[in-house]
């Protein structure tokens, strides 16, 4: 057998378990949005501590993460820190977003923010906000996979043929099974790359250094200014503490914001696994550790890869590794890129008909057709980010950093729906609108921003000011709002 | 409602944890590749053990919250 015959079989047999395991998991929800976006609220520990934490373990953690560590040293680490914890906030917004989710029927956030505050606009804006951050970040998973198809075929199978194989699996399985077939293919995928990960992760320093301590070492003598914090900036000078700092907290803010995460606080089965797989939740940062090793094990290697994304697939290509190795190596990246596919696919069709057109269109729809234009929309959304990552494939990263910044700027609203009696509807939606314009406004023109700060942290002081202030002249605060917190607060 | 003095102790020392990420505590401590633990260089090593500090602090909030709970 050719090793391009053994790397395309080790794929194929990956994504048919992964097709027949998402498959058949859907088969007990009810046929409602409840049981298709949110599994009739029923999910166990081991599945959302998987479908959590596949949101870390991204085709960025495969490709872009040790292109971190291999192009600027130690700064790859700070996904270590924002990850664990920024998703602490979740054990306390969480259980409360539960109990109203439980009560008034919510499977997405902005519904639940809308519903409070009775402005549907809220809804409206978070909608298209997810939308714009989704679908460029769908297309990165989809040329991942692609990409690391196509480079460990050594060419046999193209980027495009292989994304289109890949996200036919995702779409056979979302569409068959819905938030089920993401949680038992996370799980699965989740296992699958802990052990490759962990076992490449030290076995490969082995071979090439004669360990990890080795490999350090040599890096400290030869390369020293990686291992110094916090790194390199993009540019490969010494990264300022200003930026660093800022880009870690407002992904901290940001973390339990993202929709496809949060949402999952109405798919879990009672409120002490939802508390339990926050508490879980570092433990999935430990995985990425030896992910940032790999990278690193790139940096005295003999060859150079063209670009620092392309690091691990290149280390791979060139270490004279077995062809099996390399193939259950692509199929954990394909699980890494698949497994935050589906969820954002799922998330961005939910959001869009729930938040878009149930709520914020006012256009209730039965169970039925619900689900259906869910279903409908799957296809649509997959085929723009298909179309996004091979068309307009120079813009993605812009696009997605233009996007990373308004999602941030949920946080405030979100949590002034839990939490606050006299927040009003006018007060988050302006304040979540003049923080995304500012973060937007900024992100263009970094020179306006003291000390090389983060954008979204001037958002972040605009939209928290504004929420307060205009919420202490004109307080909303009603019966319903008592209810509604009351609910929030299990009472 | 008042704050309990657990949560309160949980929301300092996560303040405490998200600085050693950051700046000033992370620089304060880490300045170079040394020392080494375990084979991983210093500002490695430091983030491993603040992840793993973070865990068992929620695993400690998390028991003792619970227990509070029951004994109410």
């Amino acid at each position: 057998m050719s090793p391009q015959t053994i790397v395309i079989g080790i794929s194929v047999a990956y994504l048919t378990a992964c097709l027949a395991i998402g498959a058949s998991a859907g088969r007990k929800t009810s046929d409602s949005a409840a049981g298709f976006v949110a599994g009739d609220r029923a999910l166990g520990a081991l599945v959302m501590y998987f479908i959590t934490g596949a949101t870390i373990f991204s085709a960025f953690a495969f490709l872009g993460m040790p292109g971190w560590a291999y192009s600027r040293g130690v700064a790859g680490l700070y996904i270590l820190g924002f990850g664990t914890v920024g998703f602490v906030p979740f054990y306390f917004l969480g259980p409360r977003a539960a109990r109203v989710g439980r009560r008034f029927g919510f499977v997405t956030q902005a519904e639940m923010v809308a519903h409070r505050f009775r402005t549907p606009a809220v809804a409206g804006l978070m909608a298209v906000i997810s939308a714009i951050a989704f679908v460029p970040y769908l297309a990165i998973q989809m040329k991942g996979a692609g990409y690391v198809l196509t480079e460990m075929t050594s060419g046999a199978v193209s980027e495009r043929v292989g994304a289109a194989l890949v996200y036919t699996v995702v779409l056979a399985y979302v569409m068959k099974s819905g938030v089920l077939g993401v949680g038992w293919t996370n799980t699965f995928q989740g296992i699958f790359m802990m052990v490759l990960a962990w076992s490449m992760g030290l076995w490969l320093p082995h071979v090439l250094y004669g360990g990890v301590g080795e490999m350090f070492e040599s890096i400290a003598e030869q390369r020293p200014e990686l291992l110094v914090p916090p790194g390199l900036d993009a540019a490969g000078e010494p990264w300022a503490w200003g930026p660093y700092s800022s880009n870690i907290l407002v992904s901290i803010v940001g973390f339990s914001m993202w929709p496809h995460l949060f949402m999952k606080a109405f798919s879990a089965k009672d409120e002490n696994t939802l508390r339990r797989t926050v508490v879980l939740y570092p433990t999935f940062q430990l995985f990425l550790v030896p992910i940032l090793i790999l990278g690193f094990a790139a940096v005295l290697f003999a060859s150079a890869p063209d670009k620092p994304d392309q690091v691990l697939p290149h280390l791979l290509m060139n270490a004279g590794l077995s062809p099996w190795i390399v193939g259950l190596f692509c199929a954990g990246a394909l699980a890494a890129s698949m497994s935050s596919g589906d969820a954002i696919l799922h998330a961005t069709a939910s959001i869009l008909v729930r938040d878009g057109w149930v709520t914020a269109a006012r256009r209730p729809l039965s169970a039925q057709a619900e689900r259906t234009a869910i279903r409908a929309l799957l296809v649509f959304v997959l085929l723009a980010a298909y179309g996004l990552a091979f068309v307009y494939s120079d813009s993605l990263v812009t696009l997605l950093l233009f996007a990373y910044g308004p999602i941030t700027q949920f946080a405030p609203g979100v949590v002034a729906t839990l939490v606050w009696r006299r927040a009003s509807g006018a007060a988050v939606l302006a304040g979540m609108l003049a923080g995304i314009i500012v973060t937007l406004v900024l992100s263009q023109r970094p020179d306006l921003c003291p000390w090389g700060l983060h954008a979204g942290l001037f958002g972040l002081a605009l939209n928290v000011a504004l929420l307060v202030m205009i919420s202490l002249v004109r307080p909303g605060g009603t019966a319903e709002d008592d209810d509604f917190l009351a609910t929030a607060q299990g009472r | 409602m008042r704050p309990r003095p657990l949560d309160l102790a949980l929301v300092l020392l996560l303040l405490i944890a998200t600085a050693a990420f950051v700046w000033p505590l992370y620089p304060a401590f880490i300045d170079g590749p040394e020392p080494f633990v375990l084979g991983l260089p210093a500002a490695f090593a430091w983030h491993v053990a603040w992840v793993v500090g973070v865990f068992l602090l929620l695993c400690a909030y998390h028991t003792l919250a619970r227990h509070g709970e029951e004994r109410e």
